[in-house]
């Protein structure tokens, strides 16, 4: 599908990888309402309510949507699964495309930018000390990923390359804080760090040439990690 | 609304991708089973890989299967899916698309108790199939036997205490070493073993029980399990395991047909009503039938569906849809999977 994130256009924005969900409309980059789901483990019975609670606070119909973006992950598999399906199935039922934007570059996205440039190290965390992971260059003419997205521990994080600047947000980093700090590096407190529905939309915005999904029949999220069945049996 | 709604059901409670497309008769229009093969290397059901799947295949098993119906998406009037029991990761993946598509076409949605959807499976096939009647529901994770008076009313009479029949099935098959799913696999290495040859214990049946007693319809399937594997490790140790491993399974089927049909034939008795309908993944069992049949003789008649629609599939949970829609329930936009749903209209008790 040839189709390009246009000005004019109205999408629909989801991400429930994390412990908040996050919806937003928007009228090309402008965010015309948001819905958060701030209920830990209710992605799934409040998303929907929540997409359709916001169309209606845009005042837009569903049939009206253009597109929708949706994060795909990495974060909780099953929080993950919860807007992929869901975006799946207005894609299929409206047929219109899906753009899937890393949950990652969203929540390093996730202030407005008004502060200038930043090198955005973005932690989730993935338990113990396990940690989804990336870095990239932020600022008002695009993202740049410097390390891309994949699954490792803190220590790993902090023994690789991290770039020069590099500021570290997300629930991985506040989670691990004191270690980040001890080895020399900032961290940034929520709301930094979240992959909002209005940082995809904010994505788009910024790279509207993005393409979307070619077969979103198949598509699935970036998961980043295999199954502890899969891992266990590859061991 | 029409009156005769075109129906399509949604099943991904485990490891098949189903999606079915029933006209306003409830006839099949279209109907895909995609049953997933990422299992078969671990012996079992992986609960993280099946939703992985479903999330891949739910589009091109739903557009297949519109396809075969020759019905557009935007022409399906009522869309019903599994929302339990089952496993709650492959359960969320057809709840979410499903509220999805419904909620972007303006459509009603209906979840559905799979289980329940399991007692509609042969009406699909069978107009007779319907109540009063027997249900024996038997899968990997389901032993129930409840009296159904009508579509909807169901009194639920016996349980398993412990395995599911399908799911010893299962378990005393990796203890053969054979492949999953092992209902098949068991059935058809039986038919090269003597079932008398090691008489297994046929938990809680016993001479002299009454209605009265608690266990009097209710199955316990781990006793029986634990034998097999004492005495797979005594012929092991004798070096018999090649020579005996047909016997072990044909004592081991014999043992659960034994009490499953044992336990229905004395629901049958108590209640009078000589209509059996068989249902699950188990269903399929060749001997299982054979012997309700033959325990229920000429003026009974046993129901089960065709080996397809024994599987876990979309057609039966469209139906269970169509009904419950019919009886004016429809479900909200709030709708969510547990893996612990209750099943509807089900009460305790003989009366």
């Amino acid at each position: 599908m040839g189709a390009s994130f246009a000005a004019d256009g109205h999408y629909l924005a989801l991400d429930t990888s994390g412990g908040v969900g996050y919806v937003a409309v928007s009228s090309g980059p402008q965010v015309l309402a948001r819905t958060h789901l701030d209920q830990k483990g209710q992605h799934a019975s409040r998303l929907m309510p929540a997409v359709a609670a916001t169309l209606e606070e845009a005042r837009l119909e569903v049939g009206r949507l253009d597109g929708i973006v949706v994060g795909d992950g990495p974060g909780s598999f099953t929080g993950v699964r919860v807007a992929a399906a869901t975006a799946k199935g207005m894609v299929a039922a409206l047929d219109i495309p899906l753009w899937a934007v890393s949950s990652l570059a969203a929540a390093a996205l996730s202030d407005d930018g008004s502060g200038g440039p930043a090198v955005r190290y973005v932690l989730f965390d993935a338990r113990v000390d396990r940690v989804y992971a990336a870095c990239y260059g932020v600022g008002s003419i695009g993202v740049e990923t410097l390390v891309p997205p994949h699954a490792s521990t803190l220590r790993d994080v902090l023994a690789g390359s991290v770039p020069a600047g590099a500021e570290f947000v997300g629930d991985g980093a506040e989670r691990h804080r004191r270690a980040i700090e001890d080895a020399g590096y900032p961290v940034r407190a929520r709301p930094h760090g979240e992959p909002t529905a209005d940082a995809l939309i904010r994505f788009m915005a910024l790279h509207p040439d993005t393409p979307a999904v070619s077969s979103p029949d198949t598509w699935e999220p970036r998961y980043l990690r295999v199954a502890n069945a899969e891992r266990e049996w590859i061991a | 609304m029409p009156t005769r709604p075109v129906v399509l059901g949604v099943e991904t409670s485990c490891d098949e991708t189903s999606v079915a497309v029933l006209d306003g008769d409830n006839r099949i229009l279209g109907h895909v089973i995609l049953s997933q093969d990422e299992h078969k290397v671990f012996g079992g059901v992986v609960p993280e890989l099946a939703a992985r799947a479903h999330l891949q295949k739910i589009d091109a098993v739903a557009r297949e299967a519109l396809a075969e119906a020759r019905v557009g998406m935007d022409e399906i009037d009522l869309f019903g899916v599994t929302a339990g029991p089952g496993l709650i990761g492959a359960l969320l993946v057809g709840v979410c698309w499903s509220k999805a598509v419904a909620y972007a076409l303006g459509r009603p949605l209906v979840a559905v108790h799979h289980m329940e959807a399991h007692l509609f499976g042969p009406s699909l096939e069978d107009a007779e199939a319907h109540p009063p009647f027997i249900g024996l529901l038997v899968s990997g994770g389901h032993t129930l036997l409840l009296h159904a008076r009508e579509w909807g009313h169901y009194r639920l009479l016996g349980r398993t205490r412990d395995d599911a029949a399908g799911e010893a099935f299962d378990k005393v098959a990796k203890l053969l070493g054979l492949a999953y799913p092992g209902g098949p696999e068991i059935e058809r290495l039986a038919r090269e073993g003597d079932p008398t040859r090691h008489r297994l214990p046929r938990p809680m049946l016993r001479g002299g029980q009454s209605p009265a007693d608690a266990d009097y319809y209710d199955f316990s399937f781990s006793g029986l399990k634990t034998a097999v594997v004492e005495l797979t490790r005594r012929v092991e140790g004798e070096g018999a395991l090649g020579v005996e491993r047909a016997h072990i399974a044909a004592g081991f089927q014999a043992a659960a047909v034994d009490v499953l049909a044992s336990k229905t034939m004395r629901a049958v008795e108590e209640t009078g009503c000589e209509r059996v309908l068989l249902g699950g993944g188990v269903s399929a069992n060749g001997p299982l039938r054979d012997e309700l049949r033959r325990r229920l003789g000429r003026h009974g008649r046993l129901f089960h569906a065709s080996p397809r629609l024994s599987l876990d599939n979309g057609a039966m949970v469209a139906r269970t849809a169509r009904f419950r829609y019919d009886v004016g329930q429809t479900s909200p936009p709030e709708t969510t999977a547990a893996p612990d749903l209750p099943f509807p209209g089900l009460v305790n008790g003989m009366s």
